[in-house]
Parts: structure tokens; C-alpha cells; sequence
């Protein structure tokens, strides 16, 4: 037990899964890592269940003392993992010894990474899922972000899936600071000016500050909606792009609220959904819309060189 | 006598799928509730939210097959007697108390309507609300019709953080924000009790089968409920 000791918390560092599903028709978002594939690539180098619970780390990561030996993996933002001072890199299985001093840098490109452990992390469960999420206090430990002085437990893992061949032929996401997602239109798509639709891909959009997992905010030239005065709250998931009044769309994040009352005008293509994670203040962003077919035949695609997304 | 509502279903992304009713006219909130969960028992590895006037479906195209699923909408949505709408199958009563210290935008709910105090106190307390949906966050409950001499839009800059339990007026709705957040309806008064427990199996206490109506407390008796 008390196999993890906090030195430091880092930014924001949460305990997460997958997600807690089955629990949206009451309001209950998805929740789980804010970059999926890299939380269940994380996993799958260690030969676990996709699904196991792992550390999120925002901007900066933690410092950390083990009190039991484990094999462990990074995945995610580029951030220095360092054990006992000596950096070691990220997607690869390390020994760190019972007694070292593991620590997580400051991302250089990205915003979240994800650290596994051969052994499973012990979280609150809530509703079938540990992922934290903050708002309401669910999940994780004791609903909050990891803080200096916290432990967390580990449980025997016996788990053992050989995912080799498809974690060899993954490729990297291509981190940088000026990021093309793929999307389609919404179901309000419509409620756009014909010169708002004219320019939305070719807008330059920064990422605001005052982002986080419910949503990431952009600056760019105001989109104008034709249509004005209040819509029926509708349903919104992961990837949904709304347009509040100001025209400034809000890529709607893990902990995406269920239904929400301003025009979903596009939606993250499945392919670019979890990039949604990486995005940080200050980066800039464009938006390149494809058709249902293209985003279909996009995502089948990387489903046959990296098998495991099927499951997330 | 058994009525149904015809539907059709769009694909909102590759792995979403929208429902709408072919006449958009009818209200028929609890015809998506109930809709909702019937493909929810039906079928294993869905999301779904049912909105006041859609449900949107979320599948795996990888593993499920989207003609399938549509299929099984249709099929589901055809076994709902529409004539049972709305039918209310318990009431409950929440306790509400308006003080200002609570009611953080009474001037502005005053200013904008023209009535008393107690006028809109009476207004918001003296009728039965049907559930008309769930969501936004875990257990917030959207409630109508709101009274007309109450009606009023969204706040033009929406508060970053109301307190738990906060009860919010906009348009024709009235809602409980079951956990601390932003909101962006007005806040008209609050209630100590817990909509969304989390230590409870069933952690939610209000579903769209369910009346409810306000009840107008004081300061103490808000204070000695929550101390229970």
C-alpha cells in the first residue's frame, strides 16, 4: 500500500480511465483522460487493460517518491521523465527501483501526458469509473487533483495482453503549436452567415488561457450566427463545437456538459478527437471540415495500424 | 388508446446519431426520456441524451453497425405509447428559501418583471413542474412551464460559480443546480436538500417521471435542514 508519495503535485494531476459511461442521459459527463489514446497506448506498452486507471498531468507534472518497485510508462505532451535525476524516454517500459524519485517535466509541446504503472492504480470508483472530475468531487482521490503529501495505492496487476503488434506500428501524434483538426459540420451548422461558413477554415484561432477539460476556448475572427435568441438546450458530447453569441467557438472536452444551449456547428472528427487533450493556451489552431464518409474512412484506416482505439 | 410519434434519424458525425420527431410542433419531452431508455436496456455500449425536442445516440463505428442501431431506433421508438406522456409517477416537494443571501439576482428578477417580492415568491412556488429534461451537469433538472409573469432571458454574462442547490429561472424553465458551478440563469433562491448524492447507490433524487412542485422556507429552517 502507499506505493506512491507526492514531493510535488504538478499543475493539474488526476487519476483517470477511460471515462464513466452509461451515465450521460442523467447528466453525468464522460470524464477519463482528456487524450484517450495516449492514456490506452500508455497502458497497452505495459500490457494492461486499456482501461486502467493512469496519472493525467497537465503543463507541468509531478515528483514522486515509489515505495515499491514498478515498471512505468509515459505517454503523451513532451514532458522530461526523470528517475532518481536521469531522463529516460517517454513510450518505453522502465524498471524504476523501490526508494526513486520519479518526475515529470514541463511539457514543451502539448498539454497532458499520461503515466502508467504495471500495477493498477487504487481510485475511487463512482458510477464504474475512477476518472476524476473535478466539478462535482467523483471519482480519482477523493474527487480532487493530486496535491504535495498525498499517497496513492497500488493493487497486484496480473493482467497480461500481448498488444505488441499494434503498439509497434503506432505513430506519434505530430505535436506542435499550430494544430489542423479535422471536423464536420453540426446540426447548426446552418445557423452560420454564408461568410462566416466562407471563412471558417481559413480562421486563425488561438487557444484562450481559460481552457480546461469541459471545454477548450478559441480567439479568432467572430463567427456570426444568423439566427439569434435562445436555442432548446440540446444534447453535446466530447468534440462538439458550440458558438456562444460572441462567435468564439468552445471545442467541447472530456468533461464536456450533456446538453448546453448555444448552435453546435461542427464536430471533432473521430480521427483529431483525442488532439483535443493536447491543445494549450497560446497554440494555434485551424479547422479543415471533411465529409461523414472521409471522417468514417479516416478513422477505419487507423483502426488497422493501431488496433487498440477500437475499444476506446 | 395506444398513439405513436414517428421519428427520423440523422447522422450528426461518424459516430453520432440524431432523433427528431417528424412533426416538430408536439411537445413530448418524456417521449425522449423514455425513448432513451429503452434503447439504454436494449442495447449495450451506447451513450445517449435525451434532449426536450431530440436524443442523440452515441455508437462505435467500428464495432457497431449504424444501420443496425438506426434500425433499432425505429423499432424502439414504435413501442412507446405516446398517449402515456408526461405521466407522473411520484411528486416531490423541495423546500426553497428566497432570502436575498440566497436569491442572488431578486433586484434583477424584481427590476426586470415589475412585481413584488412576494408576488414572484408566489409565482415560482404556486404550480406543478414536469421534469423536461436532465442534464448539463450530473442531476440538474430543467423544470416548466415557468409562470409568463416570470419569464426572463439567460443572463447576459453567466456567473462562473453559484452554490450548490441554487434554483435558476430562464425563459419558460426553472432549474436546481444539484452541485457548485456556473450558471447562466437567474438565481432566485436555493434549497438545502441534495439532488445528486453521491454516496447514495441511486445517486439521483429527481427523474422526468416525477412532479415537482417549491415550497417557500426561512433562513432557520434552511439552516436545520441542512444540518440533518
Amino acid at each position: 500500500m502507499k506505493d506512491i508519495e507526492f514531493i510535488s503535485s504538478g499543475v493539474l494531476t488526476t487519476i483517470q480511465d477511460l471515462g464513466r459511461r452509461r451515465w450521460r442521459n442523467m447528466g453525468v459527463p464522460l470524464s477519463g483522460a482528456a487524450d484517450p489514446e495516449s492514456a490506452a497506448l500508455a497502458n497497452a506498452l505495459l500490457g494492461k487493460n486499456i482501461n486502467s486507471p493512469v496519472l493525467e498531468s497537465t503543463f507541468v507534472g509531478p515528483k514522486f517518491k515509489l515505495h515499491s518497485s514498478q515498471d512505468i510508462t509515459l505517454v503523451g505532451a513532451f514532458m522530461e521523465l526523470k528517475i532518481d535525476g536521469i531522463s529516460v524516454p517517454h513510450k518505453t517500459v522502465i524498471t524504476a527501483d523501490s526508494g526513486s524519485i520519479v518526475e515529470i517535466g514541463r511539457a514543451t509541446h502539448g498539454c497532458r501526458s499520461y503515466l502508467a504503472f504495471r500495477d493498477n492504480i487504487i481510485g475511487t470508483d463512482f458510477l464504474g469509473s475512477v476518472s476524476t472530475y473535478l466539478p462535482s468531487k467523483l471519482g480519482g482521490l477523493k474527487g480532487r487533483m493530486i496535491q504535495k503529501g498525498d499517497f496513492i495505492s497500488l493493487e497486484k496487476n496480473d493482467y497480461k495482453e500481448d498488444y505488441q503488434e499494434s503498439i509497434e506500428a503506432t505513430q506519434q501524434a505530430n505535436y506542435s503549436h499550430s494544430w489542423l483538426i479535422r471536423v464536420t459540420e453540426g446540426p447548426e451548422y446552418n445557423l452560420l452567415s454564408t461568410s462566416s461558413k466562407d471563412e471558417i477554415e481559413n480562421n486563425q484561432y488561438f487557444i484562450d488561457k481559460d481552457s480546461d477539460r469541459m471545454g477548450v476556448r478559441l480567439n479568432g475572427s467572430p463567427l456570426k450566427i444568423d439566427e439569434h435568441g435562445d436555442m432548446i438546450s440540446s444534447p453535446m458530447f466530447p468534440g462538439t463545437i458550440q458558438c456562444p453569441a460572441n462567435g468564439q467557438p468552445i471545442v467541447l472536452g472530456p468533461d464536456a456538459q450533456t446538453l448546453g444551449g448555444y448552435p453546435r456547428i461542427l464536430q471533432v472528427s473521430k480521427i483529431d478527437r483525442t488532439l483535443i487533450g493536447q491543445l494549450r493556451p497560446s497554440d494555434q489552431l485551424r479547422f479543415k471540415k471533411i465529409s461523414l464518409q472521409e471522417a468514417e474512412e479516416l478513422w477505419r484506416d487507423k483502426a488497422i495500424s493501431f488496433p487498440i482505439i477500437s475499444h476506446i | 388508446m395506444a398513439r405513436q410519434f414517428p421519428i427520423v434519424i440523422k447522422e450528426m458525425s461518424e459516430d453520432l446519431l440524431q432523433v427528431k420527431l417528424k412533426e416538430k410542433e408536439i411537445d413530448c419531452p418524456y417521449f425522449f426520456w423514455q425513448l432513451s431508455q429503452h434503447i439504454l436496456k436494449s442495447q449495450n455500449n451506447l451513450e445517449v441524451v435525451p434532449g426536450e425536442d431530440s436524443l442523440v445516440i452515441q455508437f462505435n463505428p467500428l464495432l457497431q453497425d449504424r444501420e443496425e442501431i438506426k434500425e433499432e431506433i425505429y423499432k424502439q421508438s414504435k413501442s412507446i405509447d405516446a398517449s402515456l406522456n408526461n405521466k407522473v409517477e411520484r411528486s416531490i416537494t423541495v423546500p426553497v428559501c428566497y432570502d436575498n443571501e440566497f436569491a442572488l439576482d431578486m433586484k434583477h428578477i424584481l427590476s426586470h418583471t415589475g412585481l413584488s417580492r412576494s408576488e414572484v415568491i408566489v409565482e415560482h412556488c404556486q404550480r406543478d413542474y414536469e421534469v423536461k429534461m436532465i442534464g448539463f451537469t450530473p442531476g440538474f433538472v430543467y423544470l416548466g412551464e415557468l409562470s409568463e409573469k416570470i419569464k426572463l432571458p439567460r443572463l447576459t454574462n453567466p456567473r462562473p460559480l453559484v452554490p450548490k442547490g441554487s434554483i435558476g429561472i430562464a425563459n419558460n424553465r426553472t432549474g436546481i443546480y444539484p452541485i457548485q458551478g456556473p450558471a447562466g440563469w437567474s438565481i432566485i433562491g436555493r434549497t438545502p436538500i441534495n439532488l445528486f448524492d453521491t454516496k447514495r447507490n441511486d445517486p439521483f433524487l429527481i427523474l422526468p417521471s416525477m412532479e415537482i412542485n417549491f415550497e417557500q422556507i426561512t433562513k432557520s429552517e434552511f439552516n436545520a435542514m441542512l444540518r440533518d
